[in-house]
């Protein structure tokens, strides 16, 4: 994060040089209009450049989207989404602020808090002018990801955008697009798999540990990844791969329906870690504005041994709507989840796991941290299912709320079916506010009552924070505490 | 709504043949009738019913209602209690297996038949009195069976329990689904429907007057070996400072279909200490729904059950805390052998006003055979802060360490499992607050235990 002035000020010129003209023009030529069809589906294939199956799959899924009814068991209010009223592909930029000196105040506190260099932060605000393939430049990364690629390819490892993966390795992504989370999955994941616009895509080749942590933040061909994003991860026999996604600065987005697909494969003896780091536009006080994040994020432990890890820190978007799960086919697989979620205002969080045991003696452990403040409103959702065939099964689950204030609700719903006389399962879940006893003892010791709360909160979610990659984890704790600003006093 | 209409239905059938009564709770019934024909049995498709599939119940052929006599002795299974007895024959009242000529002090029991029939056009104080006390759904929300009972009652309970009665006798109301229509001796008859179905719906309205103590022990229990379906609700009032000890035992025969719903209002500083224990039936779901709506109140849900061959054993609970310092109390224990299936629901919701809750969930589920299955769905819904609410669900076999520990002692191992299961389950008897009940729940136990077969050799 650590950025000198002279980087800034030669990655500015550079964004200039580089971005200021033409960039316009591009836009204009690859937008296509607003709402969806058939036609809209058959074009953004077709821009692409897809091989037919692909575009007969996006039918496929865009004739199911259109008869599937929006879900409606979670526990936020959905305000009716007009679906007709988005761009499918490349959006244009809304008019974005000239200066920063027009940006929200608060963001840029919340920036300065972060630690965020001056350039970074005009791209976060989506500054007019800023360069666009923000973070790579920002971060000097031309040479960084440069550096890496090299690093990488000489692994065999394959990191790119899901639509040069179609072209250069389309025998994988045929194998695997849609085999952990089909299309007829749910009206989410059905509309991602009829427009997705990009992604990423990942495959690690057989024993292979990758050296780095891959992350959106670094992507190589950062694109614009749309509002529809689909995320691809391969790790085959016996390898290894940390991926991070997001960012912990707030993100300014004028779009507000976000519903990705993420999809990880773990093949026999591999593991899966992936990172998230969710910190989209809340919204404002009221609950005016904000992102509606949608996102079905699965993983399937196909082998034997394999292990997938999901870790979560959600505190942005107005709603949130997400349950990564572990479908647990290989004998001794193990899937993990671990969150955070805060909710602040009146933001509203459905999220949590789904757990599925299929394969002997597989584990799986959820740990679910969720605090709720203001007049927001938290779900925890789970689902551990063992099949008759999974002996010896093992699942522990822990999911503890945290309320601040008395306008806020947290809420659990487990599900829990066992077919399995040696499987054993074991959920406990409590829910509490921030002890006064604690509170007192800090405030004794001269800490404000804000930073109180928030050395309190992460104290709450330590388990979970400890299970991020160090460079989100740093961060990740400021942001907790930014989150819950204004919940006390 | 197409769904219900769609489905083999039984009781949509039964609503449009019934010949309209016009008695007290006339436009109470049509309200009902309604109910149950927009959301039609239900199916797993809906939510509350996600576990429990009453497909079964719906295939039954049910005989027109024809009343039974009265046996004139109940079986074995009804809860060996030092009682006042109060019987319902397949939901009508049967006077002559009733103790109605001694009733503790304190304590007015009345026929609902009478009270209903006493209107029967012309306007009469028990007849308000009656329409007063019955609800639609007694207060479930999307219920259709308790709809279902509102519609089609005929008899049952009204209790009253004076203010400030100390009642030392506890009473005990038998519900006993008879049935001889199948053969006399099979009971293992679960899906053998040459019989017809005998359907009985009977209610419970009982009221607990300010400061009152009372011990009400129920056995549901079954006779004749046919198939029955016992569609039952129970409105129960606590006042303030009220006490109600209430053990409640089904224990019906393996054709028997049973769903009952309970719906209880307890107010400031009373304290509900129910108990269920499920043994029998084909398929038992009940249902209870308390809603705590003085400071101080108590509700207090726990139990135990068992399910063997293919049996499936439904507890599904919701406590609406609406008033500060609410304590709420649920611990179920379950035992699952052959391809049974036992559900826990529970939810507990603690409202914005309700600040100082305290609100535990706990159920523990053992798994015997590899065809059994448990559904477990421990829900919290919490609006208010400053409260302290967990709820914690296991599942797993028997301690392999502890059966160790008793082989290496010389039992053999199907006896050292029968002694851990009979551990296990009766542990969780000592909720039950009434000593006479807790023994006699206990030997029920016992004795299915023993009967249970592959555990005890």
């Amino acid at each position: 994060m650590v950025a000198t002035t002279e980087t800034i000020k030669q990655v500015e010129e550079l964004g200039r040089q580089k971005y200021e003209a033409g960039f316009s023009t591009d836009i204009e030529m690859d937008r296509l209009p607003k709402g969806v069809d058939e036609e809209i589906v058959r074009m953004i294939s077709a821009k692409k450049g897809e091989p037919e199956w692909l575009t007969d799959w996006r039918l496929k899924a865009f004739a199911m989207w259109k008869e599937m009814p929006e879900p409606d068991w979670q526990k936020v209010a959905v305000p009716p989404i007009d679906y007709q009223d988005i761009y499918y592909y490349a959006a244009p930029k809304q008019e974005g602020p000239k200066s920063l000196d027009e940006v929200d105040p608060k963001i840029l506190e919340t920036y300065e808090k972060l630690g965020i260099p001056l350039k970074e932060q005009e791209v976060l605000a989506g500054v007019e002018g800023a360069p666009k393939v923000a973070v790579d430049a920002v971060f000097d990364s031309v040479s960084v990801a440069t550096t890496y690629k090299k690093t990488l390819e000489e692994k065999g490892i394959v990191f790119c955008s899901i639509s040069e993966a179609v072209r250069t390795h389309p025998e994988l992504v045929k194998k695997y697009l849609g085999s952990v989370v089909p299309y007829s999955d749910n009206k989410h994941a059905c509309l991602n798999s009829a427009v997705f616009t990009d992604g990423s895509f990942v495959y690690i080749p057989p024993g292979v540990t990758c050296p780095m942590e891959l992350s959106t933040y670094f992507r190589i061909n950062a694109e614009e990844t749309g509002q529809f994003e689909r995320t691809l991860i391969i790790a085959d026999k016996g390898s290894y791969v940390s991926y991070l996604e997001g960012c912990t600065a707030p993100q300014r987005d004028e779009s507000q329906l976000h519903a990705a697909v993420v999809e990880l494969i773990a093949l026999d003896d591999a593991e899966i870690k992936y990172s998230t780091v969710q910190n989209w536009y809340p919204g404002d006080e009221n609950g005016k504005g904000g992102i509606y994040n949608f996102v079905t994020k699965r993983g399937a432990c196909r082998g034997r041994n394999s292990k997938i890890s999901w870790t979560q820190v959600e505190t942005g978007s107005a709603i949130t709507w997400k349950y990564p799960s572990c479908i647990l086919q290989g004998d001794n697989s193990v899937g993990e989840f671990y969150s955070v979620a805060i909710t602040n205002n009146r933001q509203q969080a459905d999220t949590g796991t789904k757990m599925i045991h299929i394969g002997k003696n597989t584990r799986s452990r959820i740990i679910s941290k969720g605090i709720s403040a203001g007049r927001a409103d938290q779900t925890y959702r789970g689902l551990v299912r063992v099949l008759p065939k999974a002996q010896g099964a093992r699942n522990f689950t822990q999911c503890d709320s945290l309320l601040i204030g008395a306008t806020c609700g947290a809420h659990t719903v487990p599900y829990i079916e066992s077919r399995n006389p040696t499987a054993q399962l074991e959920h406990e879940a409590t829910t509490s506010r921030i002890s006064e006893d604690q509170l007192f003892y800090c405030l004794s010791r001269g800490i404000g009552e804000e930073d109180a709360v928030a050395l309190i909160v992460n104290g709450f979610c330590r388990e979970v924070m400890q299970t991020l990659p160090m460079e989100f984890a740093v961060e990740a704790q400021k942001l907790i505490g930014i989150s819950l600003e204004g919940s006390v006093g | 709504m197409s769904d219900a209409r769609t489905r083999q239905d039984p009781f949509q059938d039964a609503l449009d043949a019934r010949a309209t009564r016009a008695d007290a709770i006339a436009p109470l019934r049509e309200r009902a009738a309604e109910a149950y024909r927009d959301a039609g049995l239900p199916t797993r498709r809906v939510e509350r019913w996600k576990f429990t599939d009453l497909k079964g119940l719906a295939k039954l052929g049910f005989a027109p209602a024809a009343e039974t006599p009265a046996p004139d002795a109940l079986p074995e299974t009804v809860a060996d209690v030092e009682a006042v007895r109060l019987t319902l024959v397949n939901g009508r009242v049967a006077p002559g297996l009733s103790d109605l000529d001694r009733l503790p002090k304190g304590v007015t029991v009345r026929r609902l038949a009478d009270v209903l029939e006493a209107r029967d056009g012309s306007s009469d104080e028990a007849g308000e009195g009656a329409s007063a006390r019955l609800s639609v759904d007694a207060g479930f929300t999307d219920a259709p069976m308790a709809a279902l009972n509102t519609a089609f009652v005929e008899d049952g309970w009204l209790i009253d329990i004076a203010d400030g009665a100390m009642v030392d006798a506890p009473l005990h109301l038998v519900f006993l689904s008879a049935n001889d229509t199948g053969n006399d001796t099979g009971n293992d008859a679960g899906n053998d429907a040459a019989g017809s179905a005998v359907a009985s719906y009977p209610r419970l309205s009982l009221h607990v007057g300010r400061d009152a103590h009372v011990t009400i022990v129920e056995s549901h229990v079954g006779q004749g070996g046919g198939p029955t379906f016992a569609d039952g609700v129970s409105e129960i009032a606590l006042e303030r400072g009220a006490v109600l000890r209430h053990p409640v035992m089904q224990n019906e025969e393996a054709g028997a279909y049973h769903v009952h719903s309970t719906a209880l209002t307890i107010a400031e500083g009373a304290r509900y200490d129910g108990f269920v224990l499920q043994l029998g039936a084909a398929l038992a779901r009940r249902e209870v729904r308390a809603e705590l709506t003085g400071p101080k109140a108590e509700a207090h849900v726990n139990g135990a059950y068992l399910g063997d061959g293919a049996r499936v054993v439904d507890n599904t609970l919701f406590v609406d805390h609406a008033a500060p310092e609410t304590v709420s109390r649920e611990t179920f224990k379950g035992v699952l052998d052959g391809t049974s299936r036992g559900v826990f629901q529970a939810k507990t919701l603690v409202r914005p006003i309700a600040q100082k809750t305290d609100g535990q969930q706990l159920h523990k589920a053992l798994l015997l055979a590899d065809g059994a299955e448990v559904d477990a769905k421990p829900e919290l819904e919490i609006y208010a802060d400053d409260v302290a609410c967990s709820h914690g669900a296991t599942s797993g076999d028997l301690d392999r360490d502890q059966l160790f520990y008793l082989r290496a002692r010389g039992i053999p191992e199907k006896r050292a499992r029968a002694m851990l299961i009979e551990a296990f389950m009766i542990d969780s008897l000592n909720a039950i607050g009434h000593e006479g009940a807790r023994e006699a729940f206990r030997e029920a136990l016992a004795a299915r235990l023993n009967r249970m077969e592959g555990i005890v050799g």
